[in-house]
């Protein structure tokens, strides 16, 4: 048997380099008639979630700031105007925020560079959407409120006891559930880690995992 | 922003030229034939649309390495899960490039090549591929986006793996 050094496997990788030569050159040619030819085209691939995230978002602010300006004198349609309009502010700073990590990425930067503020997107994606189910279990009280009056409803319905006390105690079950998920995932029962192991729980993980790898690759020059 | 024509003909004829490179990290980041295939075609697909913002006073292969690196490292993070990205010497079960393409029977060393790279973490497979590739440690440094000290540490610590992993494999023979 012989031995097998570095060199051989500089050797060996030009070799496997030539055995891939015609799959090179077919890929190419592959490249060229299919995807070059729908880029050609106009085909250019837009970041529609976030546009339209973004579109969703000015629509909110824009129905709601007219809302609440012309229920100034009605508290309750006031707080939920306003909160709703604090809504649609969110929806479009994320989007925004969304769009400039998208757009400032260049492939033809550095590696180290590129996959961290890959990983930086990926870790922003999970801090955002965490924000989104907070906010969601809030927010449908507003809208309701809201609906109900655009449907003819008059709004003091809200101000008669048996009413506020469910609006009040359907904030506390929100809240409350989402307080409750969220120590349940920090417990170090069996729940806690069925819940850290879960997707979302894993993907954070794994978004956190690769910053950290990059950090350890660029750090230890020592 | 869309290519001119003559753009387009110079993009053509670039990556005609250095094709060698997408074939390379397709093959140091993608186990079947089909995966590779799939990465390469997603590697050209973002050379393109890089390309109106690639600086001809540049080196065309740097340039081209960055973003086929780029890409393979997102294809195996987004196609693979975390415990998968680097696999046991052992587990690996590679399908070779297809042997219709050339004359030569598969090298052993080949094989076990590939086996060691996958051993290896997306970043360290792009230090060792271009180690591989012959590339000085100041192209290393500019590709990858780190210091040339770091480049020489890492080569030296990830040569000596390599060369534990390939005793461990022959004593196993």
């Amino acid at each position: 048997m012989t031995t097998t050094t570095l060199d051989d496997l500089k050797i060996a990788w030009n070799e496997l380099s030539q055995k891939l030569e015609w799959q090179n050159a077919l890929a190419l040619r592959q490249f060229k008639e299919t995807k070059l030819a729908r880029f050609r085209s106009g085909f250019r691939p837009l970041v529609l979630g976030q546009l339209s995230q973004l579109i969703i978002g000015i629509g909110i602010s824009a129905f709601s700031a007219t809302y609440w300006v012309n229920h100034l004198g009605r508290l309750p349609l006031l707080i939920c105007g306003l909160l709703l309009q604090a809504y649609g502010i969110m929806f479009v700073a994320f989007a925004v925020r969304d769009l400039f990590l998208i757009r400032r990425i260049d492939y033809a930067a550095p590696v180290i560079e590129i996959q961290k503020e890959l990983a930086e997107l990926r870790a922003w994606h999970l801090r955002a959407a965490t924000w989104h189910g907070l906010t969601g279990s809030l927010v449908w009280l507003p809208v309701l409120i809201v609906l109900l009056h655009g449907s003819g409803a008059d709004e003091s319905w809200i101000s008669q006891p048996p009413k506020v006390i469910w609006l009040i105690s359907s904030i506390a079950v929100c809240l409350g559930l989402t307080y409750g998920l969220i120590r349940l995932a920090q417990s170090p029962g069996r729940c806690g880690r069925a819940l850290r192991e879960s997707w979302i729980g894993s993907t954070v993980n794994r978004a956190q995992a690769v910053l950290d790898e990059i950090e350890e690759f660029e750090r230890e020059a020592g | 922003m869309a290519l001119t024509v003559d753009e387009e003909q110079t993009f053509l004829r670039l990556v005609d030229q250095h094709r060698g490179i997408v074939g390379k990290v397709a093959a140091g980041y993608a186990s079947t034939a089909a995966d590779r295939h799939d990465l390469s075609q997603e590697i050209l697909l973002q050379l393109w649309k890089a390309f109106p913002r690639y600086l001809a006073e540049r080196p065309f292969p740097t340039w081209m390495y960055r973003v086929a690196l780029n890409v393979a490292i997102s294809f195996l993070r987004r196609n693979t899960r975390p415990a998968r990205q680097t696999v046991p010497l052992d587990e690996i079960e590679l399908e070779l490039p297809d042997q219709s393409a050339g004359p030569n029977e598969i090298d052993e060393r080949v094989v076990l090549l590939q086996r060691l790279i996958a051993t290896l973490g997306p970043l360290n497979r792009a230090l060792v591929l271009l180690y591989l590739d012959d590339h000085s440690y100041r192209e290393i440094a500019t590709i990858l986006g780190i210091s040339e000290t770091n480049v020489a540490t890492k080569l030296s610590r990830l040569k000596e793996q390599l060369r534990q992993k390939i005793t461990a494999t022959q004593l196993a023979l």
